[in-house]
Formats: structure tokens, sequence, C-alpha cells
């Protein structure tokens, strides 16, 4: 590289470094040095008091539940949403007509647009609501009983995996497709001559050759569900009965700026950083791809 | 292990939409480049295709680009639907056929190789597919590698190849079904000429070890010729001429199929005379008469041909001519070729070639801008009709 070229790249790549440094950086830095605190801005008090807030985590029973909800969310509607969006796309992308794909790919797409949060609204009132609700209504018009989908503990999971699937499906379709289309035509083809059916390519061919959109888009899908807010508390109740609904990211909130305790919820954050880290990391190991065009 | 007939088969590629056929029609007189009949359904790429395949038959479609080759192929294989016509494989009909029930392999022009599985997983694939048992796949996989000697590749990935051995590993990958017909699309396109030359070499090795019917696609004429039982000459969606390599090189059917087989080119006088006389025929060229032979005359009296206008078709090597102050044409260019020499001339603007051997010939005479002189034997003229362009003398015994 020439050296004009070098400064360029500094010239542009410096700014976005700073901006970095003082959006992302120091603010971890920060909240990781708060964990070891019992900073309380009410209070006026901030003494460091070492590793008490990570010893209490486990004894907290609301963390316990907050921590497995997370969980069971995260990995239930990351596999909803890949095998749906996966099935979807491909279907999709076997359609011959150019129009009635786009077509199909902006009816999806369109709940993406819609803010989380005027959604959730929209469910909450409209679709899930006990007594009035969409949902209620078709499952009495075909003779059952209607589900409080927000207001019992069984459901409120189900509820808001449903919800997060409607809202966020189309970008992972819409990912999918891309790379089913960049696969080459001839591969197929050549498929087609060795002798497999539909579900062989798909299996053989497609599920391979998309590893790099796969990888990419499970660990998007799982970092932004670990992260998942709004619908939690747009669309239940304080968190749903008996905590049915808390999550990580509720409970930091909750902790944060309704108790004020920042050191205890400065240490859940970080707690849940490091479970994204975690999850991600294993995630690349095991998606490895190994081949190019 | 099959025969193949394909009964008047016709493709017409839809127009897509109405948007595309308004922006394509706005578009066609600057990019003109075949000459396809363009119908109200579409683009006719392929019509009035009619063949009879032999089992263990090797056939050549051989054609300029763009003139149906590959649509003719992609039909025999099932990716492309027929729009009209029969296709019947040892006697069954296979039109609604899926591809993968066929039993047919297919080498592509790009490879189409499975760029995630190793070399040995692309050739196992399909085996792999019919749930053929482990040690039958590895026996013949093994079998096949040694053939075309890509054994060392066998753990490599399609990245890690060049194109020659690409190109054998899909060989390969169609070698271990064994199937009833082998399809190769313009298989040795992307190669270089010396790797063209030697893989031309290995399949008609490979054709001795699958007793199996091809059917091979090509704009090459020599790999036509090559390669080839018979060939069959297409131009924009129709076939000009089915014959053996010998038989379209000797009795070309029309002026298109003259100029495509062979190279050099044919040599083409337009606008000759062409006259009966005497109970026999004579052709005038370049101002003088040839009387044609018995069989000749006899042929074109047979058919009945009155005085006419002819285009008089000479093939290089038939040319003879020496160096004359009033000669027909003037010497640009002498290329010596090693135990030949082409001379390339002109004459009123148009190019004429003549091959002469480099031992016989006394090689100083050929100065560019010398004038020629140019004698013809009867025998060799290929005599077409001015209006239709085809060969009025398609079968003479010499
Ligand atoms: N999918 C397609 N849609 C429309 N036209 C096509 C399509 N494929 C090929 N054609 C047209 O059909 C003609 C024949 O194509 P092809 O069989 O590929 O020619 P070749 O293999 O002899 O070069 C070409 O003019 C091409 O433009
Ligand atoms: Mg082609």
């Amino acid at each position: 590289m020439i050296k004009s070229d070098r400064k360029f790249l500094l010239l542009v790549l410096i700014p976005i470094f700073i901006e970095a440094m003082i959006f992302l950086v120091i603010p971890i830095l920060g909240t990781i040095g708060i964990s070891f605190t019992d900073y309380n801005p009410i209070a006026h008090k901030m003494d460091p008091v070492g590793l008490a807030n990570y010893k209490g985590l486990f004894d907290d029973p609301k963390f316990v539940i907050a921590f497995k909800n997370t969980l069971v969310f995260t990995i239930v509607a990351v596999g909803l949403n890949i095998i749906i969006s996966l099935t979807t796309a491909s279907m999709i992308c076997q359609l011959k007509s150019n129009k009635t794909r786009s077509f199909f790919r902006m009816i999806v797409f369109l709940p993406c647009i819609a803010p989380m949060v005027a959604s959730a609204v929209v469910w909450g009132r409209s679709i899930m609501n006990t007594k009035t609700g969409l949902l209620n209504e078709i499952i009495r018009m075909f003779g059952g009983h209607g589900i409080a989908w927000t207001g019992d503990a069984q459901y409120v999971m189900l509820s808001v995996i449903i919800f997060t699937l409607w809202a966020d499906l189309g970008y992972n379709i819409i990912l999918f497709c891309a790379g089913i289309d960049s696969i080459p035509g001839d591969v197929y083809e050549a498929a087609d001559l060795d002798g497999c059916t539909g579900w062989q390519k798909f299996r053989g061919i497609t599920l391979p050759l998309l590893g790099r959109t796969t990888t990419f888009v499970v660990l998007m899908t799982l970092i932004s569900y670990f992260q998942m807010f709004a619908q939690f508390s747009v669309l239940l109740f304080k968190d749903g009965p008996q905590n049915s609904g808390l999550v990580l990211t509720s409970y930091i909130y909750k902790t944060a700026f309704v108790y004020k305790e920042m050191g205890y919820a400065a240490a859940i954050s970080v707690v849940l950083f490091l479970l994204i880290l975690v999850v991600s990391l294993i995630q690349q190991r095991v998606n490895k791809v190994d081949w190019e065009y | 292990m099959a025969e193949v007939v394909l009964k008047n088969i016709k493709k017409v590629y839809p127009h897509t939409a109405e948007k595309d056929k308004k922006k394509k029609k706005a578009k066609q007189p600057p990019e003109k480049k075949s000459n396809l009949q363009i119908t109200e359904d579409g683009v006719v790429a392929v019509q009035q295709f009619s063949l009879d395949i032999n089992d263990k038959e090797f056939i050549v479609l051989v054609g300029p680009s763009g003139c149906g080759k590959s649509t003719t192929l992609r039909m025999v294989a099932g990716l492309e639907e027929i729009t009209e016509g029969d296709l019947y494989i040892d006697g069954e009909r296979m039109n609604d056929v899926a591809p993968k029930d066929r039993d047919i392999a297919m080498v592509f022009q790009n490879y189409a190789l499975y760029p995630h599985m190793s070399v040995y997983d692309n050739m196992a694939y399909s085996l792999k597919v019919k749930k053929t048992p482990k040690d039958e796949i590895d026996r013949k996989v093994r079998e096949a590698a040694e053939i075309l000697d890509i054994t060392p590749l066998l753990d490599r990935k399609p990245k890690a190849l060049s194109g020659g051995q690409k190109q054998r590993v899909a060989i390969g990958r169609a070698f271990v079904r064994n199937p009833k017909v082998f399809l190769m699309d313009e298989p040795l396109s992307n190669l270089d000429a010396k790797l063209r030359n030697q893989m031309r070499t290995e399949i008609i090795k490979l054709r001795s070890k699958i007793d199996t019917t091809f059917i091979y696609v090509t704009h090459d004429q020599t790999e036509a010729m090559t390669l080839g039982d018979r060939i069959v000459i297409m131009k924009d969606g129709f076939i000009q001429q089915i014959g053996t390599p010998q038989e379209v090189f000797m009795h070309p059917a029309n002026i298109f199929v003259a100029g495509f087989i062979g190279v050099p080119q044919m040599n083409f006088f337009h606008g000759c005379r062409l006259s009966k006389k005497d109970g026999g025929y004579a052709a005038t060229l370049l101002g003088k008469d040839y009387a044609l032979s018995a069989a000749q005359s006899h042929l074109l009296a047979e058919k009945n041909v009155a005085d006419c206008t002819v285009t008089i078709g000479v093939r290089p090597v038939d040319m003879k001519g020496h160096a004359a102050e009033d000669g027909d044409a003037v010497i640009e260019v002498a290329e010596m070729m090693g135990s030949e020499v082409h001379l390339h001339m002109t004459r009123d603007g148009e190019d004429i070639i003549a091959i002469v051997s480099s031992r016989e010939a006394d090689l100083s005479q050929f100065e560019a801008g010398r004038k020629m002189a140019l004698q013809f034997d009867p025998a060799a003229m290929h005599i077409f009709d001015s209006k239709t362009e085809e060969n009025l003398l398609p079968c003479v015994e010499e």
C-alpha cells in the first residue's frame, strides 16, 4: 500500500475509532467498574464492595428467573426463527417469476418496517387481548376457550415468542433469500441430474452452501434476542404473572432505574454481556465454513 | 447404453413479461447477433430438430454461439422443458420425466462442481444419493480417479484445482454413474489450447472405456470433426446437416456448412455461371470454363438444373496456381506452417486462401504483391445455388 493511501485510511478510521472509544469502550469499562461498587445516585453513595454484587446474584430468585427466561426465550425463539425463515426463504426462491418473488419478500418484510414498540401495542390491545383479541375470537369461532395470552404464566413466553417471530422474521428471510440466490444455478442442475430429490438438494446443497449466511444470521439473531426488551415491557403487564416474563434486560432496567441500585444492575449487565460473548464464540466455532467458490 | 430419438423438437423461450418484450424490441436492432425466429410466444431457440441417435454413438452438435446447441442438450437432460415434439430414450417417451429419473449425466461448461465437497465426495455424491453400498462407491470412485489421473486430488476441494483438473473431476463425476446417456456442453472451451488438445485425446480414450451414448456440444469444428461419429451442424435454431465428419466435409449441404467445417475456410466464388453444354454441364470460374465430370453432370441433369448463377466453393487444399503477370489474385501473406504454406491472396476485395505443400513449391515465388494465376479441378468444386445456398451436388461419386 502506498503512503498516501495509508494516510487517507487513518484519516477515515480515526474518527470512527474515537467514536467507538467514547460510546462503546469507555461505557463498557465504566459498567464493569460500577459493578464492583454499590453506586446509588439517590443515596449519593459509591463505595467499592468487591465481588459482593456478583456473589449475591445466584441467591437472588428474581435474577435466577430472569436468567432462565432469557435463555429459554433466546434458544426457542432463535431456533424457530431460523427454521421458519430458512424454510420460507427456500420456498420463495423456488418461485420462477421475479415479480411474485419480490412480492412475497416484500410481504414478509413488512412487519420489520414497523417499530416493535408500536406493533407490540397493537398486538397487546387487539390481537392477544383476552376478551376482544383476534386470536381468541378465532379460537372461540372453532368452539374453544379464550386464552389469557399475556395474563397466564403458562402462555406468557409463548405469546412473546409468537409476537417476536411475526415482527422479526422478515430480516432473516431476506438474508436467506440473498444467500440462496447467490448459489450458482448449475450446481442445482448437476444435483438434479445426479438424482437428488428436492429434500436431498436442500440437505446436500442449499444448507451447506448457505453456511456463511447461516453463521451470520444465527449470530446476529442470537445477539439481538438476548437483548430483546421492547416486547417484554410493552406486551406484558409488570413482567407477567409470577415474573413469568421477566428477562435480564427488563431486570437490569428495573434494578437500575426503579430501585436505583446501579452497582447491582451493572453486575447483571456484565453477566449478560459475558453470556452473549460465550454463546457467540461457541456458535462461531460450531458453524465453521471451510470451502470457497 | 441407449438410443435417443428426437422427433421434431421445438423450444420457445417465452417473453418473460410485457415490459421485457418492449425493452427487448427497443434494444434489438443494435445488438442483433443471431437470426433466431421471434414469434408471439417468444424466442424460438430450436425448431424442427429431428435426430435418431444410435446406441453407443458419439454425436456432436456444432454451430456458432447462440444457435441452440445448449438448449437442445438441456432438453435431452430435462433441465429445459420441450415446447413441442417428442424425446424418446430407449423407446420410452421422456418429455415429462424428471431429470433425476432419466439416468443421464452431464458435464457442464463451467464444471458445476459442488464447492463444499472434496473431489472424492463430488464423484461419490450421485452414488450416495442412490444408496449404493460404501465399498462399491469407493471402488467406482477410485477406478474413475485412476482413469482420469486425479487420484492425488481426491481430498482437495474444487477451489484448489486448476481448470483442467476441475474438468477431469466433472467428467469423473459423470463417469462413475455409468449413465445411459453422457452429455457434454462445451467441456473444453474454458481450457487453454494445449490442455484442450490433451483433453480431447482423453475424451476419445474415455469413450472406449464407457460404452455409452454421447451427445457433445461444441462451437469448435475441429473438436466436432475429431470426436464425432456423426456431426449435427446447427444455425439459428435449425439443423443444417447431419452426417459423418467425412460426409459433411466432402459434401456440405449448403454454403453455411461448407464455410463452417474445415480450416482454413473454403473459398467461395460468387456469381459464377453454370451452363449446359454438349449434353454436360460447364462452370465458368474467373473467366475460364471448366467442364464438369460426367458424374457431376448426371447429378445436375437429374435435378433438372437449368442455366443459372451459382456460388462455387473450393477448399484451400484443392487450389492450384502459379505466379503469372496477368494472374487472378494478389498475394498478401504467405504463412509458413511447416509442412505447408498458407497463401493468403485477395481478389476484388475477397480473400482467397490456398494451401501449398512446402516441399513441392518454390517458396520464393510467394512474395507479397505478386500475382497468381489460379487453376481449378472441376472434381473438387462444390457448386451451390446462389439463391437457396443449397449444394447442387450433394453426393458426387469421385
Ligand atoms: N433462459 C433463456 N431465456 C430466453 N432465451 C434464452 C434462454 N436461454 C437461451 N436463450 C436464447 O436461445 C438461443 C440459443 O441459446 P443456446 O442454446 O444457449 O445457444 P448455444 O449453446 O448454441 O450457444 C440464444 O439466442 C439465447 O439467447
Ligand atoms: Mg451453449
